[in-house]
């Protein structure tokens, strides 16, 4: 019988509510790289989780490099966001660029095939055991939430997440960066016959989508651990949210990220071992009657 | 001459289209392709600009062969292709579909949104309209705005008054004529005769991926058989 007492607690209901918030930062900047990517690109990335795992590892070791200056854990940030989007780039020309005109079935293989690549690469860099990185001097406490502690540096994640949002937002309303994507994901073909050389194209979303899988790492490094499986472990939680969602929606990835964190915070409080059934079980119920996803619309894809 | 078509063979698959077509065009002219449904019209149009490129031919505009050429390149070069569903990007604005085309060029003669707007003066009161929620007519004004936008020295339109109603169909002529008389080359297939005919210099007849008569339009109404044989449905 679950331990309800708990729910007599507001502090303790708050400091939940915000770690599923914090949980949904993180699932939201994966999770819109993925959609994203899904939307232009029409590739279903597997490597998605790789690449925050990736990212988690890459700002972990630039920090290490320079021990001492106060900005460290903010270069690590940037250089190893950027670092990823750099691998992202590579992982796009080389290996995706031959299969779009391929089966779906070809290119989740071939994703699903860097998924194995990139974890064994890292377990020969980094070994097999548990990393954490540090945080920075200025986000190292913790504040006080209606009686209870809260660390500093989830409340720095709380307002990273919809700062990342409305970057995003208004990279895809108000650029001409974000039209073209936005006409890609409508008819690609037509985009290159306006003149826009659609491979630059592909390869900017993918970079874009793999900073923001990176930048998810980047900034996971210093609260969870760094481990090899990582990649594994958020890849299937980020699917449910754009599954939930609605692939191919900024909005609706939001929407999914913010429903899933809570689901799995407040989840938890039931079921202590079991808290993703809750997951799995929405994801079912959206499939069945809105299979689009909350905020996605019906694909009639040309 | 600005366009000059040789020997085009092209294929989808196993299944060949066309078997050496040839087809020219001369600066500030309109050509017409005619021919029943299923000829190779449009299969001869996608050719030119890349879309599917020929196993065998050549595509030369203005003095540089384009064969086969990526279809972003063959826009660059100055050929704008109007696709016969328009396919616009459904989920961008009108202006949006207008600036995602806007090339380079700049000077007094290009041509940007202020400039298709003052064309298409309809398109202005839409300006913030999804593309995907414009009447049929109102999605042919844009796409053609759309291919302006590239400042294209050749304009090609596919089957252009398909699906419009015959008043729509008429300020569809009168645009593409203004167009022309602003000294636009334009090469177009197209089933509405009236329309053709009303707006070209030259028609070509493709039957079965073959030109079947290439001439004038006072050549083409002298020979009374060639819509019998060629065109009556």
């Amino acid at each position: 019988m679950p331990d309800l007492s708990a729910f007599a607690d507001p502090g303790f209901l708050a400091v939940q509510c915000l770690n599923g918030l914090t949980q949904a930062m993180f699932l939201f900047l994966i999770a819109s790289g993925l959609s994203l990517i899904f939307g232009v690109l029409g590739v279903l990335n597997f490597a998605h989780g790789s690449l925050y795992m990736l990212g988690a590892y890459l700002s972990y070791t630039i920090a290490s490099w320079f021990v001492g200056p106060p900005a460290t854990f903010w270069v690590a940030l940037v250089l190893g966001s950027i670092g990823v989007a750099l691998v992202g780039g590579i992982i796009e020309s080389v290996f995706l660029r031959p299969v779009y005109r391929r089966e779906e079935l070809e290119q989740l293989l071939v994703t699903y095939a860097l998924v194995l690549i990139i974890s064994d690469l890292v377990k020969l860099a980094w070994g097999a055991e548990n990393r954490s990185g540090s945080r920075p001097a200025l986000l190292a406490g913790s504040v006080d939430i209606a009686g209870r502690d809260f660390p500093t540096y989830n409340l720095f994640v709380l307002a990273v997440g919809p700062l990342v949002a409305l970057a995003l937002w208004l990279l895809l309303r108000r650029t001409q960066f974000g039209r073209l994507v936005r006409a890609a994901a409508n008819d690609r073909e037509m985009v290159g016959v306006v003149g826009v050389n659609v491979k630059g194209l592909f390869t900017g979303v993918f970079m874009l989508g793999a900073w923001l899988g990176g930048l998810g790492g980047g900034l996971a490094a210093p609260i969870g651990a760094i481990f090899p499986g990582m990649d594994v472990e958020i890849i299937v939680e980020s699917f449910i949210v754009v599954v939930v969602g609605g692939m191919g929606s900024l909005g609706g990835t939001l929407l999914g990220a913010l429903i899933i964190g809570q689901l799995n915070a407040f989840g938890i409080l039931f079921f202590p071992r079991f808290a993703i059934v809750f997951v799995y079980v929405l994801m079912a119920v959206v499939l069945v009657i809105r299979p689009w996803g909350l905020l996605g619309r019906p694909v009639t894809r040309g | 001459m600005i366009l000059e078509a040789r020997d085009l063979y092209t294929a989808y698959g196993l299944s060949q289209v066309l078997f050496g077509v040839a087809v020219t065009v001369d600066v500030g002219q309109a050509v017409c392709l005619l021919g029943r449904n299923g000829v190779g019209k449009t299969t001869t149009l996608r050719s030119l600009i890349g879309l599917t490129p020929p196993r065998a031919g050549h595509v030369v505009f203005d003095g540089m062969d384009i064969t086969g050429w990526a279809p972003y390149r063959v826009a660059r070069q100055g050929i704008a292709f109007v696709p016969q569903e328009r396919r616009l990007f459904g989920d961008l604005s009108v202006r949006e579909n207008l600036e995602v085309a806007r090339r380079g060029t700049r000077g007094a003669s290009a041509w940007g949104v202020e400039r298709v707007y003052e064309t298409f003066p309809i398109l202005e009161q839409l300006d913030a309209r999804r593309a995907g929620y414009l009447s049929g007519g109102e999605q042919q004004m844009l796409a053609i705005g759309r291919a302006l936008m590239g400042n294209p020295r050749l304009l090609i339109l596919d089957e252009p008054s398909e699906g419009l109603a015959p008043l729509v169909v008429d300020a569809l002529c009168e645009h593409i004529r203004a167009l022309k008389a602003d000294g636009m080359t334009i090469l177009m297939a197209e089933q509405n005769l009236t329309l053709a005919l009303a707006l070209s210099e030259r028609v070509y007849i493709l039957d079965k991926g073959h030109v079947r008569f290439a001439g004038t339009v006072a050549e083409f109404e002298a020979d009374t058989t060639l819509r019998d044989e060629y065109l009556a449905v």
